[in-house]
């Protein structure tokens, strides 16, 4: 038997955290989904037959604050998860919640706080939150994990996503791959992917109800977000160019290769 | 793939292919030449030659490397009735940069116990840090921008003196403050007299070598003795009045029919060809202030720290990188006035050329060429080569990525590493640093020797930096 879950595993720019606390490693850093419990080796091969998430990019979000669980005699610290697109994630996390029932495995039926845990046990809750502030994350698999001693995980098997946006190299300047369904999504991901950069950038970001209807629009609306941070608190990014070597990506999938100057 | 043909020392020919208006001209060494990511700029050298009214050839500089639609290190000049003027043939940090003072006390005697230190204190550097007494309003924006460094003078920032040793003695004429953006004067307005980040820096160091000595000479300039670079642009302001213009020329459709919509670009004599003049030269203006206004507190410093009388403290020269100008050149055989865009390239004039004040009429301009932070840096003589329209190189250009250095140079000390090499740094952020490591760029000894060979310019001195502040 294997005590098994399925999660989320995530890249994020991580910063320091405080020591002397049992911090969880950045590889075991991950979005619990459904805790199963022990599992035998015939389910683990009929878990195969979950159901794969229907979105083909790692969901993006950003944590927002530090929480303590539980809530009388906290033991673990954990960072809160604001999606990108919660209801997307909602619908998946039920469609899984459903077939784990379905097929009789035991699962809660408590409200879902989205969250990742990044320390059990001996931690100083002042530190804890005087520490934080807000940074962008993506999900880089979906998991099933069987969990191991002392905050260890081990992947059992995997479902990749595509990265909606990554950093590539440029001689002077700083330059992402940008992927996106739709112009909106490419400006997004830009946004995130410049906070993932410099996580300073993340208060300026508007991740939501902006619609973008072609590359130029994408760069003018970037280039105004950078004007912000720098007229409060100084900007590394001067400007996005009007760079527009956008190609198709896969199928009907948008890929933007951004430039920014520095 | 570019078929490049040698016509002279460190000079080839990129041939002319279907929609290139002209040749490229590439002035490298064949070492130079070998180093990997030469393809992009080199493709770029190519675009530029597409552009409406493009004269002789698009021409690369020794330190070339990838840039924002022209390449960095690139010298293009536009005829003045059918040609273009590009914000990307200028680049976002409007009239980026260098300056430099020599004090006529040997390095190694100078009290440096604390100057560094000092330095690093007077003068704001790092994303966001901007001056802490200078918030400009509308009336010092106007008289700014027109009187260029006039202004900073005027206010104690400095000496008249100071002006001739000054490209275009401290002004590019033209400057309209009426059509910079609300956006660009906010950016600007708490940024004036700040280093600022990315590659600008204040160098302090040693003439180690003259090599030409009756220039050398003739500037006051002499082996041992201590000199100060310093590197800065016009910060949030030249790179707002850049963005905005870009975004108006690529609204108007100006970037149709290029083959890189970076290259997008008005006729001269077109509305908003004036308009992008007049609010670049407002940004060169702005940028000239601010290194003077640097200059003023690393002065202040050496008062402070070693009782060095700030008058005392002579400016050399201040060299644009980032700018477009109307000048007149020889072109087959006659001269013509033209729009010479240098992006990451330096003004070279030669001796006897009006242009310049009657002290160096007589030598040429000096041309500034810092390289990385550990190495070395040099101080060159302009040739006037008609070639390249009297222009020459800049720096050493970058060779590795900003991603590449930070990944290299991970989790390693890199200030004993530095002061093992005899470089004390200090910087607003560590990753600057990572990112500016001397190996991240070309040897620069390899750059100014393809200059001199090409003669473009010829070497006076190298220098030794020892004490550098970085952004």
């Amino acid at each position: 038997m294997k005590r098994c879950f399925f999660g989320f595993k995530i890249f994020a720019p991580w910063p320091k955290l405080p020591k002397n606390s049992r911090v969880l490693t950045e590889e075991n850093r991950h979005v619990t989904l459904a805790f199963l419990g022990d599992v035998s080796s015939k389910q683990i091969e009929e878990l195969h037959q979950v159901p794969l998430p229907a979105f083909c990019f790692g969901p993006v979000g950003t944590f927002d604050r530090v929480i303590f669980l539980p809530k009388k005699s906290p033991r673990l610290v954990a960072w809160n998860i604001r999606w990108q697109d919660a209801k997307m994630l909602n619908d998946f996390l039920k469609r899984l919640q459903h077939w784990l029932k379905k097929h009789d495995f035991m699962i809660q039926n408590r409200k879902m706080l989205w969250h990742v845990t990044m320390c059990r046990n001996h931690f100083k809750t002042k530190e804890w939150q005087q520490n934080f502030f807000s940074l962008p994350f993506i999900v880089d698999s979906f998991n099933l994990y069987e969990s191991l001693k002392d905050s260890n995980y081990q992947i059992l098997w995997s479902h990749n996503f595509l990265k909606p946006f990554e950093e590539t190299e440029h001689t002077a300047d700083l330059a992402f791959s940008i992927r996106g369904k739709n112009f909106t999504e490419l400006y997004y991901n830009a946004q995130l992917a410049l906070a993932f950069n410099n996580p300073a950038f993340l208060p300026f970001c508007v991740l939501e109800d902006k619609k973008k209807k072609n590359i130029e629009d994408v760069v003018i609306g970037l280039n105004e977000l950078i004007f912000e941070m720098d007229k409060k608190i100084g900007s590394p990014f001067k400007a996005v160019s009007f760079h527009k070597n956008i190609k198709s990506f896969k199928d009907n999938l948008l890929e933007w290769e951004m430039i920014v100057d520095v | 793939m570019f078929n490049l043909k040698k016509i002279a020392p460190a000079t080839y020919v990129l041939p002319q292919e279907e929609g290139m208006k002209v040749p490229g001209l590439i002035i490298a060494s064949e070492e130079l030449l070998s180093f990997p990511d030469m393809e992009e700029p080199l493709k770029q050298v190519r675009n530029v030659a597409h552009l409406p009214g493009i004269v002789s050839y698009s021409i690369a500089m020794p330190d070339i490397h990838w840039g924002y639609g022209f390449p960095i290190g690139g010298v293009a000049a536009m005829d003045i009735e059918q040609g273009v003027i590009s914000p990307g043939g200028v680049g976002y940090d409007i009239n980026c940069g260098v300056r430099m003072a020599v004090i006529n006390e040997k390095f190694e005697d100078l009290k440096k116990d604390g100057l560094l230190e000092r330095i690093f204190h007077k003068v704001p550097s790092g994303v966001g840090h901007g001056t802490r007494n200078n918030t400009l309003n509308d009336k010092e924006y106007e008289k700014l921008t027109h009187q260029g460094t006039r202004w900073s003078i005027s206010r104690g920032f400095g000496y008249k003196e100071d002006l001739e040793h000054i490209e275009s003695f401290g002004v590019i004429e033209g400057a309209d403050i009426t059509v910079v953006s609300s956006h660009a004067k906010e950016r600007g307005k708490n940024q004036l007299g700040s280093l600022g980040s990315g590659n600008h820096f204040i160098e302090i160091g040693k003439i180690e070598t003259v090599f030409l000595k009756d220039i050398a000479k003739s500037w006051m300039v002499e082996e041992g003795q201590t000199y100060i670079l310093i590197h800065s642009g016009s910060r949030g302001f030249g790179h707002q009045i850049c963005q905005d213009m870009l975004k108006e020329l690529v609204e108007k459709g100006f970037a149709k029919n290029l083959p890189d919509a970076q290259l997008v670009a008005a006729p001269i004599k077109s509305l908003e060809g004036k308009k992008y003049f007049s609010a670049m030269a407002a940004a060169a203006n702005y940028a000239f202030n601010n290194r003077q206004m640097i200059l003023h507190q690393v002065r202040e410093a050496f008062f402070e720290i070693c009782g060095i009388n700030p008058q005392s403290i002579r400016l050399v020269y201040d060299v644009c990188h980032n700018i477009a100008k109307f000048e007149e050149h020889m072109i087959n055989g006659q001269k013509k006035e033209v729009c010479v865009h240098r992006k990451g390239a330096t003004r070279a004039f030669g001796a006897n050329t009006k242009e310049l004040p009657s002290y160096f009429q007589k030598t040429g301009q000096p041309v500034l060429v810092p390289g990385d932070m550990g190495t070395a840096s040099y101080l060159m003589v302009g040739r006037g080569n008609p070639l390249t329209f009297c222009s020459s190189c800049h720096g050493a250009g970058r060779a590795k990525s900003r991603v590449r250095s930070m990944k290299d140079w991970r989790g390693k000390d890199l200030i004993s590493y530095m002061d093992k090499k005899g470089v004390k740094v200090m910087a607003s952020s560590g990753a600057t640093v990572a990112e500016e490591m001397p190996d991240a760029y070309k040897p620069i000894d390899l750059v100014v020797k393809a200059a001199q060979e090409a003669n473009l310019a010829s070497i006076v001195a190298k220098m030794r930096p020892h004490l550098v502040v970085k952004g």
